[in-house]
């Protein structure tokens, strides 16, 4: 049965599959004491590690959360299981029974948290989380601090001045007040201040810049207007109306002679800023009009190249027709009409024909002579007649022969074929002179037919109003009077354009000195009186206020902290006092005191000797580890006292304590235990025996369990050896 | 007497802005105080920005 009066005990562990353990071990705890003793590698860091996973989860194994350089990659499952990993611890809290249980399925990543309450409500994830805190379950950071002897952690529980202050203030019952300065601390309120200055001290050089503004422009402007000639002595109201005026004038005179839409044009008693509003809107309408006339004059002047290109071509196709004329009268004056040729032609080869038929027919008749002689010939040769006489006629026959042979002499000088042949050069001249003509002929009614096409043409291209009786000249001086008058008008719009946009210049110029002279005068006028600067100002002492207010609540947490530390401090020495010297024996340093310094950001805690030198610089190994050790228990008896959930666990106390410290560590942990349940994990041959020892000078209840490897199954078993 | 109340009592006392920093002490001992006081402190200084906004609009 438990004698401690506790509102927390441990009363089981059940550890599956978590390190060392392989399957399913249930340690039963829940007495006042409970000595779990083992050799190396029996588990006892395992039970050590079961516990923390089971309160803390992955905080314990995050790289960045532990604070403990030996948890990098550290290895939560047993290395021979591949199940599910689960620890369920069994705890009774303020007399009722609860189990808080942490289960990480082999298949999943995160870990699964269960809280099942006494009255059988169950909590899980954040719901179970929210639970522990509200139940005053330390963190992490806390119970490295308060719960548990953890060999890495041991020094930095004296060295650190963090951890050391914090423990100390969580022994006093201080560490409402410490969190809360210390949550302000983090939120960092203090740059709302740095930020307010930086907003302060650039609207300060704004309105340095904004005060000079005004004489700047006023500077700018005076320039401006000595560039476009304006006396600065008279550039003042009179002169702005002045160039107004003007420009107004002007732009109604250009709009006249362009043409132009003048409803636009202000009013002479317009204000500076609706011309100056206007003035663009008349730049473009008069650039439209000039680009008008710059087309117009490119019409007209491409219209003249065109009457000149068909003013010539007229020329060459009258030229044209002329000389056709001319050729066909020539070669009729040479060689007749066509048709005097043609009867001429025709005579010709009528003639042509009778001296052809003429030859042929003499032709015939000297054949006829010649088989006459042949006839003549061959009866005078072979008789068969008088020889003497020609046989038709009758005729002496050497006369015949003779007079035959005249008359075949006669028709073979026939001059009707050389008549005939003679005529055909004369048939060919003449027809070539025919050929002539009607060529001629048909090129004058081509040069007809162009000069035809080109007055066409030329008809075409006559600008309006030129009737077709005027002279081609006057149509081609209408059209570069045309063209005259555009680029007159396009010049004219340039040069507006161009006095315009100096017009506007100088007004310009004129209204912005006007306008910088105004603003020159009312320099000066308090910005603080603007409703947007009270909304500034209301805004910084909002920010100011909040940043005030934090600070004010967490230098009254200081006090508060270093007000009570000094109340309580004594008792807490004397507890640390109490335990420092049960575990040394008598103290070599005399006594130790906890002494609190407050500072303008915290109240820090250092432990001094009875020489008020700070104990850190004087300890050796052993007094190191017991001053640890005493701390640890001066806290949790504190905190038990004060009805805090508390319980403390040991692993391997007695580092570098000689048997006479360790007899007095077992006195310590008896001591303890009567205020807060205590689990020791420990090696065989130490401290076990020495707390064996000394279970007769205490109240305490105790259990005892042998730790060992059951190589078989591989894993971490125990017994209850309590005698 | 917890922390929180003696704190409170401490404002009290002192009389200076008590409702708002009893306010904060509200807000700090609740849940989740960082991330509600964070967003508070924030919102100020984006109110600080905004209106140093307009009042350089002012002075252009």
């Amino acid at each position: 049965m438990s004698s401690t009066s506790s509102t927390l005990r441990l009363l089981s562990l059940t550890a599956t599959n978590i390190r060392g353990f392989c399957g399913e071990h249930t340690l039963e705890l829940g007495r006042d004491l409970a000595v779990i003793i083992g050799g190396n590698g029996s588990g006892k860091s395992s039970i050590l590690n079961a516990i923390e996973w089971c309160l803390f989860g992955e905080s314990i194994t995050m790289k960045s959360g532990s604070g403990m350089a030996e948890r990098i990659d550290w290895i939560l499952a047993n290395y021979n299981s591949n199940e599910d990993v689960s620890v369920q611890l069994s705890l009774a809290l303020r007399g009722e029974t609860l189990n808080i249980t942490r289960t990480r399925l082999s298949a999943a990543k995160s870990d699964d948290l269960r809280i099942e309450l006494p009255q059988g409500e169950s909590l899980v994830g954040d719901a179970a989380e929210a639970w522990m805190a509200q139940e005053s379950f330390p963190d992490f950071k806390t119970w490295k601090r308060s719960y548990c002897q953890h060999q890495e952690q041991s020094r930095a529980r004296i060295t650190e001045a963090k951890d050391r202050s914090a423990g100390i203030a969580a022994m006093l019952g201080l560490d409402g007040y410490r969190e809360v300065a210390a949550t302000i601390k983090e939120l960092k309120a203090s740059k709302l201040k740095a930020h307010a200055d930086d907003i302060l001290s650039d609207i300060s050089a704004e309105q340095e810049r904004a005060a000079g503004r005004p004489l700047r422009e006023v500077s700018d402007c005076e320039t401006t207007l000595a560039r476009l000639g304006i006396d600065l002595a008279q550039a003042g109201p009179s002169e702005l109306a002045k160039q107004q005026s003007d420009l107004l004038t002007s732009a109604r005179t250009i709009a006249n002679t362009l043409g132009v839409d003048a409803s636009g044009i202000p009013a002479d008693d317009a204000s500076t800023q609706a011309v100056m509003d206007w003035a663009p809107s008349w730049k473009a309408l008069v650039q439209e009009s000039s680009d008008a006339a710059r087309r117009a004059a490119g019409d007209a002047e491409d219209q003249q190249r065109s009457l000149k290109a068909a003013m010539a071509g007229l020329s060459k196709a009258r030229q044209a027709s002329t000389d056709a004329n001319e050729t066909q009268k020539n070669l009729t004056t040479q060689h007749g009409s066509v048709e005097t040729l043609q009867t001429a032609l025709a005579d010709l080869e009528t003639k042509r024909s009778q001296c052809v038929e003429a030859a042929r027919e003499a032709d015939a008749l000297g054949q006829l002579l010649r088989d006459a002689q042949a006839v003549v010939h061959g009866s005078a040769t072979h008789g068969g007649h008088d020889a003497a006489s020609c046989p038709v006629c009758g005729e002496a026959s050497s006369d015949l022969a003779a007079a035959l042979q005249s008359r075949i002499d006669a028709s073979a000088t026939n001059t009707h074929r050389s008549e005939a042949e003679n005529l055909v050069p004369r048939i060919q001249a003449v027809r070539d002179q025919i050929q002539s003509l009607t060529s001629a002929a048909s090129s004058q009614q081509g040069a007809l037919a162009t000069l035809a096409t080109q007055e066409d043409s030329l008809r075409g291209l006559l600008p309006e109003g030129v009737q077709d009786g005027a002279s081609l000249e006057d149509a081609k001086a209408a059209l570069a009077a045309t063209e005259a008058s555009h680029r007159k008008a396009q010049e004219g719009a340039n040069v507006h354009q161009s006095e315009h946009a100096t017009r506007i210049d100088r007004l310009a110029a004129l209204d912005g000195l006007r306008t910088a002279r105004a603003k020159v005068n009312e320099t000066g006028g308090e910005l603080t009186e603007e409703p947007a600067f009270h909304e500034l100002q209301a805004s910084i002492d909002a920010a100011a206020g909040i940043a005030c207010d934090l600070d004010a609540i967490a230098d009254m947490a200081r006090a508060l902290e270093d007000e009570h530390s000094t109340q309580q401090v004594d008792l807490v020495n004397d507890t640390i006092d109490q335990y420092f010297t049960m575990i040394t024996g008598t103290s070599h340093i005399g006594g130790v005191r906890v002494k609190a310094h407050k500072t303008a950001t915290k109240v820090a805690y250092k432990i001094l000797d009875d020489g008020d030198r700070d104990i850190t610089g004087t300890l050796n190994q052993a007094a190191f580890n017991a001053l640890s050790i005493a701390t640890l228990f001066a806290s949790a008896e504190t905190r038990a006292c004060q009805g805090l959930p508390q319980f403390l666990l040991l692993d391997d106390p007695g580092q570098s304590l000689d048997s006479e410290h360790l007899t007095g560590l077992a006195k310590a942990i008896r001591m303890v235990s009567e205020h807060a349940q205590t689990i020791v994990l420990t090696y065989p041959g130490g401290l076990d025996a020495a707390l064996t020892q000394s279970t007769s000078s205490t109240s305490s209840t105790t259990q005892v369990y042998n730790l060992g490897r059951n190589v078989q199954q591989n894993t971490t078993q125990f017994q209850e050896v309590t005698a | 007497m917890s922390a929180f109340e003696e704190l409170r009592e401490k404002v009290k006392q002192h009389g200076v802005r008590v409702s708002e920093r009893l306010e904060l002490l509200r807000i700090l001992e609740e849940g989740d105080a960082q991330h509600a006081l964070t967003q508070r402190i924030e919102e100020r200084a984006q109110d600080m920005t905004e209106a140093a906004k307009k009042v350089k609009e002012l002075l252009q």
